[in-house]
């Protein structure tokens, strides 16, 4: 375990020691405490126990219409509106700001495959598509969704299901809201519609991402429409459920690599895959933000992801790096990489 | 009493053991996360309520426990936030409920995202290999992976500031 490890494993086990006690078992335990609050408080507690009387009586409401179609009479497969669709309730907009110019970091990526997207009183967003190593024996190509100010998050572009998040932006204190994000929306969509009834708010995705001022986080709901109304894909609990459903056979083994390994093979792909770029035509200057002027980008990319992959997988073998699964064993390494399962 | 009844009691007295045994940690987990008794007692109760609905079908009632303790501080987290923030304009003084601090890291870890927090809390605190944080906070190992890796790059930041 690192030195930090310690550290906080250290200030954790501290701080717990300064929890409360836990009350006896109540199922009113709410009531009683809102009534046998001190004035000082009383403010905030009985706020919060209004917004979440308020929120049940909502969730009630909703749930009564959460099976009405979320628009004006979509059309269906068999029967599709020949006129030109735009779902109901209010737009949410997002704006298309152009190729990213620069990233924080080393992610590597073209500016062909990433936009910058403008959100109404939120930071921006970046959408690029990039690769990483997450210390297995293979590197991965993955999309990446951050927002300016901080947060983001990187998934597989294989990714079966909807890639869904919701941002930390109220804790980040950027913005009034946090953002439930889609980032791999279906190529054919149009639209998006998210949440229903009243509340439904809808947009134009750009570059497969959608964003809209988070709900109901993780248990939304959100339903991708082409032009003329037909459901193209959608996101709802049971979807994710089924998308999070791990596979038995395909627990990845990690690499026992120290962080200094680690950190050398993540230099070895991304410089792997700017030679490659390079040779393809593509100038990076000082950002790892490539341009890459006419030609196949895509099957440049994918020429070099491949590079960069073989690469890493010869560098683990001729460094004699044995694999482990990080749910049985633990790592020999002193200064694991990845740390965890110790 | 009816066999029913009898069940309903079983399983009432059951749950309560399992409150009792578990109390102590889900409270300084909550703790952990939020460093506010109330909302600690408020996430504690939700999920322990979560727990009761299903104290009887539940196979493993401990793993349950963290993925409704996790998605309780979520949920009150969020919820917490902008209540915070729209009772800020109305009264500063009244909103200082966060206990006194404890120290730079424990304060570096409060400052992190929820879920980076989460992750952290899950694996240096309760141990739990990124596997079933995973399964806790109903996520990808490496979506896990990614959290830890952003937290402690964070945490060696603060530090070293």
């Amino acid at each position: 375990m690192s030195n930090l490890a310690y550290q906080v494993k250290a200030a954790l086990e501290a701080e717990a020691e300064r929890a409360p006690e836990a009350p006896p078992w109540s199922p009113t335990r709410r009531t009683q405490v809102m009534a046998n609050e001190s004035s000082s408080r009383s403010g905030w507690i009985y706020a919060t126990g209004v917004a979440a009387t308020a929120a049940s009586v909502i969730g009630l409401l909703v749930l009564a219409v959460r099976d009405a179609p979320p628009v004006d009479d979509p059309a269906t497969a068999s029967n599709p509106v020949a006129s030109a669709w735009i779902p109901s309730g209010e737009q949410f907009r997002l704006d298309d700001l152009g190729p990213v110019e620069s990233l924080e970091g080393e992610s590597v990526t073209l500016s062909a495959l990433s936009r910058r997207i403008g959100v109404e009183d939120h930071p921006a967003l970046s959408i690029y598509t990039s690769i990483g190593y997450t210390g297995e024996a293979s590197i991965v190509e993955w999309r990446c969704l951050e927002s300016d100010g901080g947060g983001g998050g990187c998934a597989s572009v294989d990714l079966p299901g909807p890639d869904i998040g919701v941002t930390s932006s109220i804790d980040n204190g950027i913005a009034g809201f946090d953002l439930w994000t889609w980032s791999n929306v279906p190529v054919d969509a149009a639209y998006v519609v998210y949440d229903d009834g009243d509340d439904a708010r809808w947009q134009t995705p750009v570059f497969g991402v959608a964003a809209f001022p988070n709900v109901d986080g993780f248990e939304s709901v959100a339903v991708a429409y082409n032009n003329e109304g037909v459901e193209v894909g959608r996101v709802d609990p049971v979807v994710l459920e089924a998308a999070q459903q791990p596979d038995p056979n395909s627990r990845p083994l990690t690499a026992d690599l120290e962080q200094s390994q680690g950190a050398e093979v993540q230099e070895l792909m991304n410089q792997t895959a700017i030679d490659c770029l390079t040779r393809h035509g593509a100038t990076f200057g000082t950002e790892s933000v490539g341009q890459l002027p006419g030609g196949d980008t895509n099957a440049s990319w994918d020429e070099c992801v491949s590079e960069a992959g073989t690469a890493v997988e010869e560098w683990l073998t001729a460094n004699g790096i044995s694999f482990f699964d990080p749910v049985t064993d633990s790592p020999e390494a002193d200064e694991p990489y990845i740390k965890f399962g110790d | 009493m009816t066999t029913e009844n009898a069940i309903q009691v079983a399983a009432a007295t059951s749950f309560e053991a399992f409150y009792d045994q578990h109390k102590t940690w889900a409270m300084r987990f909550a703790w952990l996360m939020v460093r506010d008794a109330t909302l600690a007692e408020d996430i504690v109760h939700d999920a322990f309520t979560k727990v009761l609905e299903r104290f009887d079908s539940l196979t493993n009632p401990s793993a349950y426990l963290r993925s409704t303790l996790t998605n309780a501080v979520y949920e009150r987290s969020r919820r917490s936030s902008r209540e915070e923030r729209r009772l800020r304009l109305v009264s500063a003084s009244e909103l200082s409920h966060a206990e006194q601090p404890s120290g730079g890291l424990m304060d570096a870890i409060s400052r992190l995202p929820v879920r980076q927090r989460t992750a952290v809390v899950l694996r240096y605190w309760v141990d739990l290999p990124v596997a079933e944080i995973a399964e806790a906070m109903n996520t990808r190992p490496g979506t896990v992976k990614s959290w830890l890796s952003r937290a402690s790059t964070q945490l060696r930041k603060e530090l070293e500031q």
